[in-house]
């Protein structure tokens, strides 16, 4: 990802980023509005000094983070506005961009005291419906079957909560998906910029061309997906304190918190979207198809 | 006492209702622990990995994942105050950059759980909905295990053959090992029980065991699963706990089948007392 000798601006997750490098997957910012997040290569040291907390490839101090990549790179993302990125000799860039759009965009958007959330989301006629749920349980094959059925995708993997007073919205991320190759011989949008997300991995980095959201959409529903050995579809609607623990759990990264951020002001923002937010959780028999569950989910939500 | 205790065994040996009774006996409620809400999660699952390392576990290679597994487990061992108890059915194995998967440093013992073989192969047939006869020769493999294109909830993981998985934990050198027979947990419960309760550092009162035994009985466990699932049944099972009994293989394989898994595993099978056979 080397520096392309010039300041390019681009929107994702309703953020306007300035970066000094080519971010392809990015869709260019076309107003004038001021830059939120810079973006830039340099070095960035080993180790965090103050570090208050962190995992196995992480570091956190207050107001910044540090991941850790070995034959990737190292990111530093400091006070929600900047990242610094020290790509390892030979990197390549699609391996940098990965892990730059997953934990490292999830850590930022923690700083600057948002919510992201682990899910995908697609708009609908009555907003936005997201789906949620552990590795594998197809959050970005249901956006990509939704948008093969005429649905703009709002997000894939993060997506971010914007708790807007009239309800909190779904804000669009960036406009591609990731999907795995059965899911795109079934659904995906398929065309030449289709590749993998990187090197040695099964996944696919799938461009939206089109059908991407433009704006925030109000939330209609979250589903949260699981899998169950039966043969038939369980709904129920999730609420009270058992809402807010599922909310909480669906927090992306939510251990980068503490020690970054103020920890209590995010269990506030996360009561207060809780609140209001329509919840379900959908129990879908491991034997049913993609499209089958499909169906299942758009009847439930256009209801 | 920190650190992580293992629950090994291969697949379909009693680790999970050896589990059910350390919940238990842990708990010591005054009702069966929910099978769903087992503390004692499996040491592959990938959500406990990318919690541990910050990312996502299928934006890694294979041998990235492989190479962090060790960390996130030293990892997990120094931020439990208190013994962390996680089911495996790895077998316990270099990696090919050299080091152990599992790290003794941060290991306080295992448990390794040993089941006849023959009735192993029966009971792993149905439970991944492959035929016997697959499952023999997967069971006599040495490059047997379970590695997905598409990821599922767990990661990869590697079995060996059978005869290789037991001696890789029963032999290692690294850490104490406490090995209990499945048959032994059917036929002299209290007993092989209570001594494993001791191993692990926990309760071992009489009253106590029992009910902890009660508690995770086959009966108990399997009423369970039939009233509200069990998360950790395949799709391709009908049902996690099939029938739960030793000897099964008498009636269920054939003389040229039983001739080949102690061809491959007869000098396993003979060291833990499955050759040769009983007579009933």
């Amino acid at each position: 990802m080397p520096p392309c000798g010039e300041n390019l601006v681009y929107r994702a997750h309703g953020l306007v980023i300035l970066s000094d490098a080519a971010l392809p997957e990015l869709k260019m910012c076309g107003d004038d509005a001021p830059p939120q997040v810079r973006i830039a290569a340099g070095p960035v040291t080993q180790g965090l000094p103050g570090r208050t907390g962190g995992g196995v490839l992480y570091d956190v101090s207050p107001g910044k983070f540090l991941l850790q990549m070995e034959g990737v790179a190292r990111y530093l993302v400091s006070d929600g506005c900047g990242i610094t990125i020290d790509a390892a000799p030979g990197a390549d860039a699609d391996s940098v961009r990965l892990f730059l759009w997953g934990s490292v965009f999830g850590a930022l958007l923690h700083q600057r005291g948002g919510l992201p959330l682990h899910a995908s989301a697609i708009e609908t006629p009555k907003g936005a419906v997201l789906f949620a749920g552990g590795s594998s349980r197809g959050k970005s094959a249901l956006a990509a079957a939704f948008h093969a059925r005429g649905y703009r995708v709002i997000a894939d993997e993060i997506c971010a909560i914007n708790p807007a007073s009239a309800g909190a919205e779904a804000v669009p991320a960036i406009p591609r998906l990731l999907l795995w190759p059965d899911v795109i011989d079934q659904y995906g949008p398929c065309g030449p910029n289709v590749r993998p997300a990187r090197a040695n991995i099964g996944k696919y980095h799938v461009p939206l061309e089109t059908g991407f959201a433009a704006s925030p959409s109000p939330i209609h529903a979250v589903y949260l997906l699981v899998v169950n050995n039966g043969n038939e579809y369980g709904i129920s609607t999730v609420s009270g304190l058992d809402k807010f623990a599922r909310l909480t759990d669906l927090v992306f990264r939510w251990q980068f918190l503490s020690g970054m951020c103020d920890v209590s002001e995010h269990f506030q923002r996360v009561a207060a979207v809780a609140r209001d937010m329509r919840m379900r959780r959908l129990e879908r028999p491991a034997s049913r198809s993609l499209q089958q569950t499909a169906d299942f989910l758009e009847k439930d939500f256009m209801r | 006492m920190s650190g992580i205790l293992w629950i090994a065994s291969y697949p379909k040996s009693g680790n999970t209702w050896f589990r059910a009774f350390l919940e238990n006996l842990r708990r010591d409620a005054g009702q069966p622990v929910d099978i769903n809400d087992f503390q004692s999660v499996p040491a592959n699952r990938r959500r406990m990995f990318d919690d541990a390392t910050g990312v996502e576990s299928t934006d890694l290679t294979a041998e990235e994942i492989a190479h962090l597994r060790p960390r996130v487990y030293r990892y997990i061992a120094e931020n439990s105050p208190e013994t962390v108890f996680l089911k495996i059915h790895d077998a316990y194995t270099e990696l090919p950059g050299g080091g152990p998967l599992i790290p003794p440093d941060a290991t306080v013992g295992a448990v390794y759980i040993i089941r006849n073989p023959l009735d192993v192969a029966i009971s792993l047939s149905h439970h991944v909905g492959k035929p016997l006869d697959l499952k023999i020769a997967s069971m006599a493999s040495s490059d047997s295990g379970v590695s997905s294109e598409v990821p599922d909830e767990h990661l990869d993981h590697q079995f060996l053959s059978w005869s290789e998985h037991v001696l890789s934990w029963v032999d290692q050198q690294a850490f104490p090992v406490h090995v209990i027979r499945y048959e032994d947990m059917q036929e002299r419960p209290f007993e092989t029980f209570t001594a494993a309760a001791r191993f692990c550092g926990l309760p071992c009162d009489p009253d106590r065991v029992q009910r902890a035994i009660h508690h995770s009985s086959f009966e108990t466990l399997e009423k369970q699963e039939r009233e509200s699932g069990f998360r950790e049944r395949p799709a391709t099972a009908a049902s996690f706990f099939r029938q739960g009994k030793a000897g099964a293989w008498r009636e269920v394989l054939s003389p040229s089948q039983v001739a080949l898994i102690v061809e491959a595993h007869g000098t396993v099978m003979r060291r833990f007392g499955y050759l040769p056979f009983c007579v009933p």
